[in-house]
């Protein structure tokens, strides 16, 4: 890591610390201040893991209410970040299991005849895939959504690893430690990601 | 893994990798730096971690949803206070009963068993719990004057107080996704057309059967579109908030939402 990237990594660690501490002293726009600064961070995880926006997005809240109900108890053992980053891994990764045990909700069945209709027979429902809307569409073109449907295939240790890795600020030792495995481990799992990526976007 | 670029003197693919990420040793990084097939690789994991990067960007107004979700659930949290708590609700109307009986009896003793108007002014509502000074259950005649009066003031309404208005509602949270019913799938986009702005909806998915529709709107709006297909005579096969007719369930914080509409055609068609 150069000098600069840790300088600046050093001023973060420094200055979330004392947005924890004016928060437990009452200062509430400190609290305004650490979302302003993680919250994309934390959501990018979540997208990469959870693979889509909505879901994203309740997991990015549902991280930052778990923060705030538990920062003023916050001993700071660990950085901010790394607490705020497990905490995001763990509710995403519940998330996509929780989704996938439902079949990705691409599935619903009704099995009470409709109300009011005729039919005494319970009904099967296949409802379609989740697409992105046009609005989403816009904002990302071809090779960015095929890259994403490309990531979503990857096997989930090796998802999690490139995910971890494109959020900024998170060194292969970091993220060895919130996904519980040794150096080399990341370093080949974040390369094997790349390289499936790279041969299926044929790049 | 090993496997890589064409020059069999290039480090393994594992370490190019890592190069990109700034934790290469310094011979690994000397090599990339000098070596073109390298940095070709390079160029092509590049793009890769960009679009995914990009892709990835989170909506311009999480920060604050997330803020306005925090500050909800504080609000919900927060303690009740003393008198607001139901053991003390409780003990607080016995003795209030008691203090009234014992009020009403001392009114008796002073009026002694004369059934003009000296007597008790019970508001609505507490008429039940009084002995009047006729000794009926009945207002025994208009309000008496000064002394003799005691006046006791309607009590609020359960659920219409400073408690009541935090519990029992919910803010609504993006991602709402609801199963509807519907006689024919063409009737599906007239009905959302005369309730939302183009620029609110999208259709995700259509087919014969069914149809999938994203709408953007307010939680205020969402709550009015829900009410407004139920009242079309659509049926509604999702427990989640919004509801009809149950517009109190849900608080409105005037935030955009995410509603996701599954519309399936009731009848099969021959």
């Amino acid at each position: 890591m150069s000098t600069a990237i840790a300088e600046e990594k050093q001023r973060n660690i420094l200055e979330d610390r004392d947005l924890v501490e004016r928060f437990k002293q009452g200062d509430h726009g400190a609290f305004g201040r650490l979302v302003e600064k993680h919250s994309a961070k934390a959501y990018q995880i979540a997208y990469g893991v959870v693979a889509n926006r909505e879901d994203a997005e309740e997991v990015t809240q549902d991280v930052f209410v778990r923060i705030h109900r538990a920062l003023p108890k916050f001993r700071g053992d660990a950085e901010f970040t790394t607490w705020m980053y497990r905490i995001a891994m763990n509710l995403a990764r519940n998330k996509y299991r929780w989704n996938k045990s439902r079949g990705s909700q691409r599935n619903i069945s009704i099995d009470a005849p409709l109300p009011g209709s005729d039919s005494e027979d319970g009904r099967h429902i296949d409802l379609p895939e989740t697409n992105p809307t046009p609005d989403e569409q816009s904002r990302v073109d071809e090779l960015e959504q095929q890259a994403l449907a490309e990531l979503y295939k990857l096997p989930e240790l090796y998802r999690e690893a490139l995910v971890l890795r494109n959020v900024k600020e998170l060194s292969y030792e970091e993220i060895s430690s919130l996904l519980g495995c040794k150096l080399g481990t990341v370093k080949s799992r974040i390369a094997r990601a790349r390289d499936e990526l790279r041969k299926r976007l044929e790049l | 893994m090993s496997e890589n670029v064409d020059q069999t003197d290039c480090p393994p693919f594992d370490d190019i990798s890592a190069y990109l990420d700034g934790e290469s040793s310094a011979d690994t990084s000397s090599h990339v730096e000098s070596c073109d097939a390298c940095q070709r690789l390079l160029q092509s994991l590049r793009a890769v971690g960009g679009a995914v990067a990009k892709a990835s960007q989170p909506p311009a107004d999480l920060a604050q949803r997330i803020l306005a979700a925090c500050q909800e659930d504080s609000g919900e949290r927060e303690p009740v206070p003393f008198w607001g708590r139901p053991l003390l609700r409780y003990a607080a109307a016995l003795v209030l009963t008691a203090a009234l009986a014992l009020a009403v009896r001392t009114a008796i003793g002073r009026s002694g068993t004369d059934d003009g108007p000296g007597g008790i002014t019970v508001a609505d509502g507490q008429a039940g719990n009084v002995q009047y000074p006729n000794g009926s259950r009945q207002p025994g005649g208009a309000a008496g004057n000064g002394e003799d009066l005691v006046k006791v003031t309607a009590s609020k309404k359960a659920g219409t107080g400073s408690l009541g208005a935090t519990t029992g509602t919910r803010v609504l949270a993006g991602g709402i996704k609801h199963v509807w019913s519907v006689p024919a799938i063409d009737g599906v986009a007239p009905v959302l057309e005369s309730q939302l702005g183009r620029a609110d909806w999208t259709v995700a998915h259509q087919e014969q059967r069914r149809m999938t529709v994203r709408v953007t709107v307010t939680d205020e709006r969402l709550q009015k579109l829900v009410q407004s297909m139920y009242d079309t005579g659509w049926k509604l096969f999702s427990d989640d908030l919004p509801q009809p007719n149950e517009a109190a369930k849900v608080k409105f914080s005037g935030r955009r939402v995410l509603y996701q509409a599954d519309f399936v055609a009731e009848t099969t068609p021959r």
